[in-house]
């Protein structure tokens, strides 16, 4: 081994604590990039070969009843290659062992053969025999929440017929991929499944032959979608459909697809912090190095070493660093990407989804890593070849220092003299000083915007189920009722209050933008819902107009005053225009909301309901659930304290895992900043202070000293880290992976969540300034006096 | 007033033992000026340390005054430091960060009878200089800023290693003269090592060391004063 190799290894060995602080920050960054990105990659792998596997349709729309010639005239649309009519309708199961009500979907399958577009995945079992009546396949996801397999019956409830049917296969489908039941949010496997039967006995169950109430269309690559869609509208218009959806905004398409948004959101942002941070943190200690090897720099000039080749045995210090990150970051990566795409696919059931370590995303981290280095090395291996080897044998002039601002604004006068020494020292080199408290701020922003999601979910159901809706049952009615349903309601076990719902589906027309949604109406002097404004007060119906939701608003362009067009997707499909009173405040869905009369006018008929809210006693809620069970006319339930629970147990699951790894980058920062500042600090006033111990100062009192300086980094760097977690949460609520027509993530923040983020970087620099404080009480005194630094 | 008795010092080098004192008696009296003289690696720096307890010797006995500070841990010997001794360095050692007043405060502000930080200034001729930080100062007022530091404590003892090592003659004389008069005035125990022999016209007593001994020890009746030594 070449001397000067020998060299890189001795200073790497003698800087080990600080280059393995840099190492980890450095592997952070790799390992998100690594991880994040390769767990990106896998599930778009999966889902484009499940989507293709599958036949996944590229147009869906759903309707009342069409009779089956209408699907050639589907077929004739220009772009369209495959159109597969289905029978999809809901019902209410009964699965032994299952106290809750469970609310299914439905789908057919063709009487023979495969679907042409959406196919099923069995991962268990068979398809039913064709024809075969009462065989059908259910979803693996709920399949697993109750422990069904094939072989395995249920009964369900389709349109007020009893039903007992046979498992006989367990199956994924690339429309149930993120499988949200009505009014959720999130999946929640054990009250809401999917079921795959025959065509022909779902058709005689619901009154469908020879029609079809669903259909999902193939379309050619240069098919122009929105042409479709519109044509698709306008066939369906007769048979009561409520709007076609292209691919994107088919539910569990569009979430998946907003989870991997999200992905790239982080996956970008954070390493680039973590490498940023790196390449600071390089420069730091590689700059204190050259400043203290002038000797030897000029030794090696004068020896005959050329200025690059020095240079280069510098650089080679940043390579180590760079090389035992990255292969760290990958080794890390590789795991956390493990853990990752496990969770994803507890949520997204993609059959194929397995982690996939990229060589592309290593091969970009480590460029990256790289890139870093050479930004963080540049300007110490600058000087290193341009000092002029005679400058080099010269000491260094000694260090200028000033009053500080503080002492010349005359304010000084209660600062002690330690005080003076901690405060002019930041200020002789506040470019360091400001890089330090920076990277400190990075780690405490980046703990507050990786967890502060967990708040924004909390509020966000808070506000849902808590201000906005608070009825303890949500149920649909199978059709539009008059309002005489209330009584019979009432008369299920442990109900105290029932009121009327009314959504009807409707396509909001402003100038040039559409959208399809719906409205929801109620009677104004209803206890158990309520409209909320921007500062989440109360909000009352308009009388005659519209409140619309906010996000609506925005995506129509209209405000209070405008008036807007109104296209209603059933019964006698009137065209209306309507004023907007007002925009509320929502964060899950967009829609529109009138008074219950208002909407019944409009639709042309007297006052009916669809649904209903309930204020329900809890010690019945079991009894309830029997009731309901037998009841046709309800086809659909939401209760809110299985809905809150689900959210939890799913956060709970999760929080864990997401945490740790959040907390441990954030960590990992700090660690790695603190670690070398403390370590800076102790090398250059080690001196300084070794010299107060001669003087008589005891142990503590230089502790103090030293600690001071970097307990005013940390305070610095974590009250500004408090402020650029707030920015940086803003920023992320307004990327598109958070601000969504399905839901708005609101940018809020618990005192927890700062104090967790400020309490794990506090804790790490109790820990960097106990480490030098020890490293300090073993200085020798005598050794450092003989010293002439 | 301190008293070393049998006093050997020896230090692991590597594979070798080197023997930086060997059996050193040594009294150092109240009010004396002492000058410690010998070459390099005689063991005069070892001898400062152990008799300002930085250092604690492998063998023998140190008392001061009644105190035994023998067996002292480093609590009891920053404690002796912090009252009863005063430094100065052949390198100043002052805080860069601090003005020349301010240098001399850190030690005021831990001591329990200190004098005035702006007097123990002007007792070395520096009363002009007290808002200046170490970088804007010369070599010889830096070295006078350590002796004021080390002597604004009014500490009984008072000790000088190269105090003018890295000066010139015309500081160094300043310096000397500072450190006489503060010997004069303040009545502190002063010793002072050095490997210039000129210096030794100043003291009241001059010790020589060789190899880590004493080699001889010299009563000088009457000390010449500073201003008259030349090298």
């Amino acid at each position: 081994m070449r001397a000067l190799h020998r060299k890189v290894l001795n200073d790497a060995l003698r800087l080990r604590g600080q280059l393995v602080a840099i190492v980890l920050v450095v592997a952070c960054g790799v390992a998100i990039n690594v991880g994040m990105r390769s767990t990106m990659n896998s599930l778009l792998e999966a889902r484009a070969s499940y989507y293709a596997h599958t036949r996944f349709g590229d147009v869906f729309a759903t309707l009342v009843r069409a009779p089956e010639r209408v699907a050639r005239q589907l077929a004739e649309i220009e772009g369209v290659v495959v159109v597969e009519t289905r029978v999809v309708a809901a019902a209410t199961l009964d699965v032994e062992g299952a106290d809750e009500v469970i609310s299914a979907r439905l789908v057919s399958l063709p009487d023979r053969g495969r679907p042409a577009v959406n196919d099923i995945a069995l991962s268990a079992g068979r398809l039913p025999e064709p024809e075969s009546a009462d065989e059908a396949v259910v979803s693996e996801a709920f399949a697993e929440a109750h422990g069904l397999h094939p072989g395995d019956s249920l009964t369900a409830l389709m349109d007020g017929q009893l039903q007992r049917l046979r498992l006989v296969g367990v199956a994924n489908a690339p429309e149930y991929t993120y499988a949200l039941g009505p009014g959720s949010l999130f999946p929640d496997d054990r009250r809401f499944g999917v079921l795959f039967l025959r065509r022909a006995p779902l058709a005689a169950a619901f009154d469908l032959e020879g029609a079809f109430s669903d259909v999902s269309l193939r379309l050619a690559p240069d098919a122009r979608v929105p042409m479709v869609l519109s044509r698709v509208d306008e066939l369906l218009e007769p048979y009561g459909g409520i709007g076609a959806v292209a691919r994107e905004d088919q539910v569990s398409a569009f979430f998946l697809a907003n989870e991997l948004i999200q992905l790239q959101t982080f996956s970008r942002a954070l390493p680039i912090l973590f490498l940023a941070v790196s390449a600071m943190l390089l420069n730091v200690v590689l700059g204190r190095l050259v400043a203290t090897q002038r000797p030897e720099i000029a030794a090696l000039k004068a020896l005959g070493y050329r200025d690059r080749e020095v240079g280069w045995h510098y650089a080679e210090l940043a390579g180590l660093v760079i090389f035992g990150g990255t292969l760290c970051g990958v080794l890390v990566g590789a795991q956390i990407g493990g853990w990752m795409t496990n969770m994803y696919g507890d949520y997204y059931r993609l059959p194929t989804l397995s982690f996939q370590l990229g060589a592309r995303e290593v091969l970009e981290g480590t460029v990256a890593a790289l890139i870093a280095a050479g930004v963080g090395t540049f300007g110490s291996v600058r000087r290193v070849v341009r000092l002029p080897p005679a400058e080099a044998l010269r000491p260094p002039a000694p260090p200028v220092y000033r009053a500080t601002l503080l002492e010349r604004l005359g304010l000084d006068r209660a600062v002690p003299t330690a005080a003076r020494m901690v405060l002019r020292e930041l200020e002789r080199r506040p470019g360091r000083a400001l890089l330090s408290a920076a990277g400190i701020a990075a780690a405490t922003a980046l703990a507050i915007a990786n967890s502060f999601t967990l708040d924004s979910i909390n509020f966000m159901l808070n506000v849902e189920y808590g201000l906005s809706k608070r009825d303890d049952v949500q149920v649909a009615l199978a059709e539009p009722r008059d309002l005489g349903v209330l009584s019979s309601l009432l008369d299920l076990p442990g109900v105290r209050r029932a009121e009327p719902l009314r959504t009807a589906p409707v396509r909001f027309i402003a100038g040039t933008r559409r959208k399809t949604t719906a409205i929801t109406a109620w009677r104004p002097d209803s206890e158990l819902v309520a409209l909320l404004d921007r500062d989440l007060a109360p909000l009352e119906l308009a009388p005659g107009g519209l409140i619309l939701s906010r996000k609506l608003g925005e995506l129509l362009g209209v405000g209070a005053g405008d008036r807007v067009e109104v296209e209603v997707l059933e019964g006698r499909r009137r065209r209306l225009e309507l004023p907007v009173a007002r925009l509320a405040e929502t964060f899950v869905g967009i829609g529109a909301y009138a008074p219950l009369h208002d909407l019944c006018r409009w639709l042309g008929e007297t006052e009916s309901a669809n649904g209903a809210l309930l204020s329900v006693d809890g010690a019945q809620i079991d009894a309830l659930h029997a009731a309901i069970e037998n009841t046709p006319l309800i086809t659909g339930l939401v209760e809110r304290d299985a809905v809150l629970a689900n959210v939890r147990t799913m956060l709970d699951e999760n929080l864990g895992t997401m945490l740790t790894i959040t907390i441990g980058f954030s960590l990992a920062m700090a660690f790695g900043v603190l670690y070398n500042a403390a370590r800076i600090t102790l090398a250059e006033r080690s001196r300084d202070l070794a010299s107060l111990r001669v003087l008589g100062f005891r142990r503590r009192e230089v502790a103090a000293i030293l600690v001071g300086e970097l307990a005013v980094l940390l305070v610095l760097g974590v009250v500004m880290g408090l402020f650029a977690g707030r920015g940086l949460a803003g920023l992320l609520v307004r990327t598109p992976g958070f601000d969504t027509e399905q839901f708005r993530m609101p940018l809020v923040i618990d005192q927890g969540t700062y104090a967790l983020s400020a309490g794990v970087v506090l804790a790490a620099g109790v820990a960097c300034a106990w480490s030098a404080r020890r490293r300090l009480d073993r200085v020798d005194l005598v050794d450092v006096l003989k010293a002439r630094d | 007033m301190v008293r070393l008795r049998g006093v050997s010092k020896r230090y692991q080098m590597g594979a070798t033992v080197v023997h930086a004192l060997r059996g050193v008696d040594l009294d150092l009296l109240a009010g004396e000026l002492l000058v410690l003289l010998g070459p390099s690696g005689s063991g005069k720096s070892t001898l400062l340390n152990i008799l300002g307890g930085l250092d604690v010797p492998t063998e023998g006995e140190l008392t001061y005054g009644d105190h035994d500070l023998t067996g002292a841990g480093p609590d009891e010997l920053t404690e002796y430091r912090r009252r009863h001794v005063g430094f100065v360095f052949q390198f100043y050692n002052l805080i860069p960060s601090l003005t020349a007043v301010e240098n001399v405060r850190l030690v005021t502000d831990i001591s329990e009878h200190p004098m005035d930080a702006a007097a123990a200034l002007d007792l070395v001729g520096l009363s002009e200089r007290l808002h200046h930080y170490p970088a804007q100062l010369s070599g010889g007022e830096q070295q006078r800023v350590a002796i004021a530091r080390a002597v604004a404590k009014q500490p009984q003892l008072l000790l000088c290693d190269e105090p003018t090592g890295a000066l010139d003659v015309k500081t160094g004389v300043l310096v000397l003269e500072a450190l006489h008069r503060v010997n004069r005035e303040l009545g502190s125990s002063t010793a002072i090592i050095t490997h210039n022999e000129a210096i030794g016209s100043m003291a009241d007593r001059v010790v020589r060391l060789r190899d880590g001994r004493i080699a001889s020890v010299e009563r000088n009746a009457t000390p010449a004063p500073p201003s008259d030594i030349a090298w």
